[in-house]
């Protein structure tokens, strides 16, 4: 079964090549600061499906997926929440829909090693590389992060990872998101993205 | 992109899926005369996915799937390019998607009349899997929810053609993949 949340459809490389569909799941073990969906954290609002519930309502874009190189993205929240269910999921799909994954990585369980070998891409948000400053966002550590970090390291994985670095307002300073970018770069990733977080008003602290 | 441009940009896609699977008359071939605002999906879009759909499970049911993954379907691939990757500004904040986002999507699959003759013919062809007696949809406020197949009737898709090394690994089944 798979805690869902939303499915957005037709976003054009947004997450991932071509046109995807989000698969928002339920759940997130980091509490950050800024997170303004509410509804993650909220279990009331999940939606449990099977794994082919799911296949059926997402093939009706199996063209566009086909024509485009596109796929299945999964979000959230945290999908390594989920990462059995997900692993189900991809043994029941078609192999020419791609499925990526948005992350934090942070969190550990059984399945996480077939996750990220079995996904195409991962879109990999690590907030920050600097321990203090994640702690403080998040109100967690980010050892599951380094974690697996390191496991794609030294499985020279790093092509199809996109590590996304945030510049976090009042958590985040230049040299923070400079320094976090040169220990990716020296784990060997090259697809970097850094961007800015936007707070707006309806934010919300948890 | 607006919802106008990514109308557009689906419809070409599906014209281009229909010649490939030889069945263009499926598909419109101008654009959509919709003169007020949409989404950028709506039934009319709707019924003309489900006809490449369906072809597509007719062919698969004739094995004749290859078509698929010849090299028609390589102009396809408009967006899957690095530099589209690395567009990823509509997620603001990292690993959150804004409630907003499906809200602003609701009524994608609410039911419209047809615009126009042709639509007319393809919703008499393609009646909406609502009158098809199948499972409750996934229903959550603001989500846009595709039809379902039946439970169990999901088609089985093809997978894509069986390289040399895939051969010799014996790792690619007829549906689903492997775990690595």
């Amino acid at each position: 079964m798979i805690k869902l949340l939303a499915i957005n459809r037709h976003r054009f490389a947004t997450d991932g090549n071509g046109i995807t569909t989000l698969v928002a799941l339920a759940g997130c073990p980091l509490r950050c600061k800024y997170c303004i969906n509410n509804r993650i954290l909220c279990n009331g609002k999940v939606k449990e499906v099977t794994e082919k519930e799911l296949l059926s309502d997402i093939l009706i874009d199996y063209c566009y997926f086909v024509a485009t190189g596109g796929g299945v993205t999964f979000g959230g929240g945290e999908p390594l929440l989920q990462s059995e269910a997900i692993l189900n999921f991809i043994d029941i799909m078609p192999d020419n829909i791609k499925v990526n994954i948005e992350t934090s990585l942070n969190h550990d369980n059984e399945f996480i090693e077939d996750i990220i070998n079995n996904v195409d891409s991962l879109i990999i948000d690590i907030k920050s590389m600097s321990s203090d400053v994640y702690s403080k966002y998040t109100n967690v550590d980010n050892s599951n992060t380094l974690k697996w970090l390191k496991y794609i390291v030294d499985n020279n994985l790093q092509h199809k990872c996109l590590i996304r670095i945030p510049n976090i307002p009042n958590y985040t300073t230049k040299n923070d998101i400079n320094e976090s970018v040169k220990i990716i770069t020296e784990m060997g990733f090259s697809n970097i993205d850094t961007f800015d977080y936007i707070v707006k008003d309806r934010t919300s602290s948890i | 992109m607006d919802h106008k441009q990514k109308c557009e940009e689906l419809r070409k896609i599906r014209v281009k899926m229909a010649n490939t699977l030889g069945v263009p008359n499926v598909v419109r071939k101008e654009p959509c005369n919709f003169k007020g605002d949409c989404k950028g999906t709506c039934p009319a879009c709707y019924m003309e996915e489900k006809a490449l759909m369906d072809r597509i499970y007719e062919l698969a049911q004739d094995g004749r799937m290859d078509m698929l993954f010849g090299e028609d379907i390589k102009v396809l691939e408009t967006l899957s390019n690095t530099d589209d990757f690395f567009e990823m500004g509509e997620i603001e904040m990292g690993n959150v998607i804004f409630p907003d986002d499906f809200e602003e999507d609701a009524g994608d699959t609410d039911e419209k009349e047809p615009i126009n003759d042709f639509d007319r013919t393809m919703y008499d062809k393609y009646k909406p899997v609502s009158e098809i007696p199948v499972p409750p949809p996934i229903q959550l406020p603001g989500m846009i929810v595709p039809p379902r197949f039946p439970d169990n009737d999901i088609p089985e898709l093809p997978k894509s053609p069986v390289t040399k090394k895939d051969a010799i690994n014996n790792k690619k089944g007829l549906f689903g993949r492997k775990k690595k």
